[in-house]
């Protein structure tokens, strides 16, 4: 555990470290490249401590747990922007676990991306969906007791998530230098898309959750995971 | 040729470039990588590259455009829009970032046509070989799973007519099967000695002397790109000059596509021979 | 020397005061094939996960097993992992990366062997199976059978003492399981492996055998060679599962040990000269309920016809079988008789509502015990439980049933809907003799409900259908009641017809033939 703590301060540091020392040298014209490489950094902790899983069986669910966000985002791909990968998300990290959770969003956007196509955007949305499910995770007792708040924090993983990469969208487009007003003009544009997310989360986390909880609790008793 | 060489070292080149674009506002040089990325693209996928290129030219277009919107410096002013002044400044400098954000997505798109699965895996592999496989066992589900998903789905078409619900009870019923079957998978994996000691990542690839020489070349060309460039000024006048450091990033740029189209042209060659 | 000595073994699952496995004593001789027959239920799984100690499921043990002389328990996990295979049922869920090369070399990774020698193995036993020209390819673009044989071989490339198979074969059609047992047995005659395998599909393995040995509830019945097992097992149930010719030959009069194949089948009837066929032919039915007119399918605008001008009918109350080869486009002509699927050309009338039993019919539940499936569709399940004997099964979760159950509770459950017509794809699959002569016979007293199957099941249909269709390269090349149908067939057809082809005309089965 406390190995654990150092790696993850040790890269808190470095993440620090790339943001103050990218922006001195390139000045701030850098900055969206930076928070790239930073979003990157950020994962590497995580992925490490998953390198000492021992349970055969936790490493295969989360191979199944991203497929099966991936496979999702297909099956429901008639319906824009209606995707249940966060709400998968958000479920993997109440039931397995914070790092679990936060496994199951970073590998999504990658494994997704070799379908949609890796980008600048990658790194993001590794690190958006990896906070929800970082997040759905720690937060797992209050969210399973409670379904309202589950709903709540799935309308607002929703909003965060659009917003994250709506940040990076300006950022990018004004090449680092933030621009209040064009923030706005771009999250007013995407409010409609970020009003889908939100309700598409509430939606799925509603049908799903039920489903989910019984069929772990299943596999729980029947496997002993 | 490309896809000849070994996975790290077609990603140092990948990595050098973005990085160089990213670092730089130098008109030119961005010009270099725009260019070069475009036309490494048709290299590597044909007609079907030159659609990411005309979004490549929408990007840039919006950049370009929506800049002096908002940024108002620069001594040159165009016109006035509803007392907005609109400097050429500000436009250039758009158009520049334009082409940055354009040669980077560009740039992006030619390491999806060269990075298929398995070279992905072998790098992330050789820093993480449990997600590495992890990845593997995901990209083979994926298709498994839609597969099921159409069949199940099917399926129920005799006992559920609304569609929403039988996507829905569908859906719930793929994640069911994929749990129950991925503890077969797990006890397959264990019984094949999944969890000892001193587990080996097996590739395909070979690192050869060539990879050693043009990893080389790559990095003394994106070094002297580095030292020899030189950043223009935008504000309150532009100006720029060639330098040294372009011709190298332009060379960096543009080596793989000039190896690719020789050896076509060589295999063309050898064919009208016969 | 013995690979396996296995010592007064008892077994009980935990949570279960149910005795799986009772004083099991068995020696298995290294290079030897022995084969583990019984029926579902007869914890023949359960005594070969044992056999694999990373795989031995939890309960109370008593006895000892011992692998080369060590205490399975003792063995490491290294040598465990290494010289003891294991296949199971299930082609898809066994596979673990997403490419064939990578498949193969996942054991040998594991061991932690360097580079080159993988390269080597790997690249051999991939043309031993002849997967070499799948080799760069993706698991998913597999058929079933090369799946199989994919997890044989990446199991094989660790060089392992022993295999142990668990019904390898029973999600496989009928042409890619015998494909399989015949690498199999390539295998064992070039390597020496030692095998031990479950299998259902005795016709194909007995004759390759070196051994049989039969569980009945968790005790050995018999244990003998697969001539002589035939004898022994007389007077058991199991004995209606046992190959025609074996079971032909005691009826018959034969005695000594029983022959295997058709070649040894046929010897025996030369020397008989009293054989006598009886047989009772069901009433025709003639009023049509589904008509297909010149159907005509393909799948995408440039891809080939799979449908090339189908035009049949099935008439109301009987059981119509579609028979015909792998790819012929069997489940492609359900699809458009089903109307999940569009003809471009060509009409089907449908005299009533549709049912259609998938391939796979866990594809049918959804809930989390059959009752809450049954629920979702009709309230009055209980009759229909009762008529299927699934009634004591209603609380369990559709994944815990077995092959024959869960066939019978996904019949019930489009039943429930009640449908006109019952369109079955390649039911008997993964069941055993018993589970299917159940299905065959449940399907023949649904009374007005017309059922169409298509199956790759010769004997099935031959015993269960009233006319048999043959679908040949997309389109229905011959149509008949299924006794002329077989019996005028020279190679497609039942084991029975081609034992007494020449010898004695119209035996389709082996009910069919009796001696005077």
């Amino acid at each position: 555990m406390k190995n654990k703590t150092l790696v993850f301060a040790i890269f808190f540091l470095l993440i620090l470290l790339t943001v103050i020392g990218g922006t001195a040298v390139w000045g701030s014209g850098a900055f969206p490249y930076i928070s790239l490489i930073t979003s990157v950094f950020a994962c590497v902790p995580f992925f490490l401590s998953f390198e000492g899983e021992k349970n055969t069986r936790r490493v295969v669910l989360l191979a199944v747990t991203v497929a099966i966000s991936v496979a999702g985002r297909f099956v429901f791909a008639p319906i824009q922007f209606f995707k249940p990968v966060s709400a998968i998300v958000i479920l993997a990290g109440m039931y397995f676990g914070s790092e679990f959770g936060f496994l199951t969003g970073a590998l999504s956007a990658v494994v997704s991306d070799f379908y949609f196509g890796q980008g600048p955007w990658t790194p993001f949305q590794m690190i958006s969906w990896g906070v929800i499910g970082l997040l759905a995770g720690i937060l797992s007792r209050y969210l399973i007791k409670n379904k309202i708040i589950l709903l709540v924090f799935g309308a607002l993983s929703g909003a965060l998530f659009s917003l994250i990469m709506d940040i990076w969208t300006t950022l990018s487009i004004e090449n680092g230098v933030f621009n209040i007003m064009r923030f706005f003009a771009a999250v007013t544009t995407s409010l409609p898309v970020m009003a889908v997310y939100s309700v598409s989360n509430v939606i799925f986390l509603m049908i799903l959750s039920p489903i989910f909880g019984k069929k772990i609790e299943r596999l729980k008793t029947k496997y002993g995971i | 040729m490309t896809k000849h060489l070994h996975p790290l070292t077609l990603f140092l080149w990948f990595a050098l470039i973005i990085s160089m674009c990213v670092i730089t506002m130098n008109p030119f040089c961005l010009a270099a990588g725009f260019i070069g990325a475009a036309l490494f693209l048709i290299c590597q996928k044909g007609h079907a590259a030159l659609k990411i290129i005309g979004f490549s030219f929408f990007i840039v277009v919006i950049v370009a455009v929506t800049n002096p919107v908002f940024s108002h410096n620069g001594a040159t002013i165009l016109f006035f829009v509803n007392d907005t002044r609109i400097t050429l400044e500000a436009l250039i400098y758009g158009i520049a970032a334009g082409v940055k954000l354009a040669s980077v997505v560009l740039w992006f798109s030619c390491f999806n046509a060269v990075f298929d699965s398995e070279r992905l895996i072998y790098i992330i592999g050789r820093a993480f070989p449990k997600l590495a496989l992890v990845i593997s066992m995901s990209l083979g589900l994926v298709p498994r799973m839609l597969r099921d998903f159409r069949s199940i789905n099917s399926s129920l078409k005799a006992v559920e007519k609304r569609r929403i619900k039988r996507h829905l009870g569908a859906f719930s019923a793929l994640f069911t099967r994929s749990m129950e079957d991925a503890i077969v998978t797990a006890d397959s994996m264990r019984a094949r000695g999944y969890g000892l000691k001193g587990r080996t990542f097996f590739n395909r690839f070979c690192y050869k002397f060539r990879d050693v020489v043009y990893s080389l070349l790559f990095i003394v060309l994106f070094m002297f790109s580095v030292v020899l460039n030189v950043e223009p000024e935008f504000y309150p006048m532009y100006s720029c000059e060639l330098s040294l450091g372009f011709v190298c990033f332009a060379a960096l740029a543009l080596i793989m596509t000039v190896f690719e189209l020789k050896e076509s042209l060589k295999w063309k060659l050898s064919i009208s021979r016969i | 020397m013995e690979a396996f000595n296995i010592k007064n073994l008892s077994f009980k699952y935990a949570g279960s005061d149910f005795c799986a496995l009772k004083d099991i004593d068995l020696n298995i001789e290294k290079g030897e094939f022995v084969a583990l027959i019984g029926e579902s239920g007869s914890s023949k799984t359960t005594l070969l996960k044992l056999l694999k100690k990373e795989l031995s499921p939890k309960g109370e043990l008593n006895g000892e097993i011992f692998f080369e002389g060590i205490k399975i328990k003792e063995l490491s996990h290294r040598d465990s992992a290494q010289k003891i295979g294991y296949i199971s049922q299930n082609p898809d869920s066994q596979l673990v990366t997403d490419k064939v090369y990578s498949e193969l070399a996942f054991g040998l990774e594991n061991l932690g062997f360097g580079k080159e020698e993988i390269r080597s193995r790997v690249s051999e036993f991939a043309s031993f199976f002849k997967l070499s020209d799948c080799f760069n390819m993706n698991v998913n673009d597999l058929s079933g059978g090369q799946k199989q044989l994919l997890n044989l071989a990446s199991v094989m490339t660790m060089r392992p003492e022993v295999l142990l198979l668990d019904e390898p074969t029973s999600m496989l059609d009928p042409v890619s399981a015998i494909d399989f047992i015949t690498a199999l047995k390539r295998l064992c005659d070039d390597l020496g492996t030692t095998v031990i395998i479950a299998e259902h599909r005795l016709a194909d393995i007995l004759p390759i055998a070196d051994r049989v040995v039969c569980l009945e509830n968790g005790e050995i019945i018999a244990d003998a060679p697969p001539r002589s097992i035939c004898c022994q097992l007389k007077d058991r149930r199991i004995y209606r599962t046992l190959p025609e010719v074996s079971r032909l030959f005691y009826k018959l009069g034969g005695e000594g040990e029983a022959p295997l194949t058709i070649r040894e089948g046929r010897k025996f009837l030369y020397k008989k000269n009293n054989l006598h066929i009886n047989y009772s032919v069901n009433e025709i039915k003639t009023e049509p309920i589904l008509s297909a007119k010149e159907l005509w399918f393909r799948y995408e605008r440039k891809t080939p016809d799979i449908l090339k001008g189908v035009s049949f009918n099935v008439n109301r109350g009987e059981v119509y079988a579609l028979v015909g080869a792998n790819g012929c486009g069997k489940s492609t002509l359900i699809g458009v008789l089903s109307g999940r699927l569009k003809a471009y050309r060509g009409k089907v009338k449908r005299g009533g509502k549709i049912a259609v039993l998938p391939q796979n019919p866990r594809d049918l539940f959804v809930k989390d015990t059959l009752e809450e499936d049954f629920k979702s569709v009709n309230n009055s399940y209980t009759e229909l439980c009762n008529a299927f004997e699934i009634i004591s099964l209603l609380s369990r979760h559709p994944y815990d049933l077995s092959g024959g159950e869960l066939q019978k509770a996904a019949v019930v459950k489009l039943l429930l809907s009640s449908p006109s017509i019952l369109m079955l794809d390649e039911p008997t699959k993964g069941l055993d003799s018993f589970a299917k002569s159940e299905l065959g016979e449940l399907l023949g007293n649904l009374g007005d409900i017309t059922v169409l199957l298509v199956t790759h099941d010769l004997e099935f249909a031959a015993e269960f259908s009233d006319r048999c269709g043959l679908l040949f390269d997309g389109e229905i090349t011959s149509e008949d009641n299924s006794r002329e149908f077989f019996s005028s067939n020279n190679f497609y057809t039942t084991r029975v017809v081609r034992l007494t082809r020449g010898i004695i005309e119209g035996a389709v089965t082996e009910k069919d033939l009796y001696e005077e």
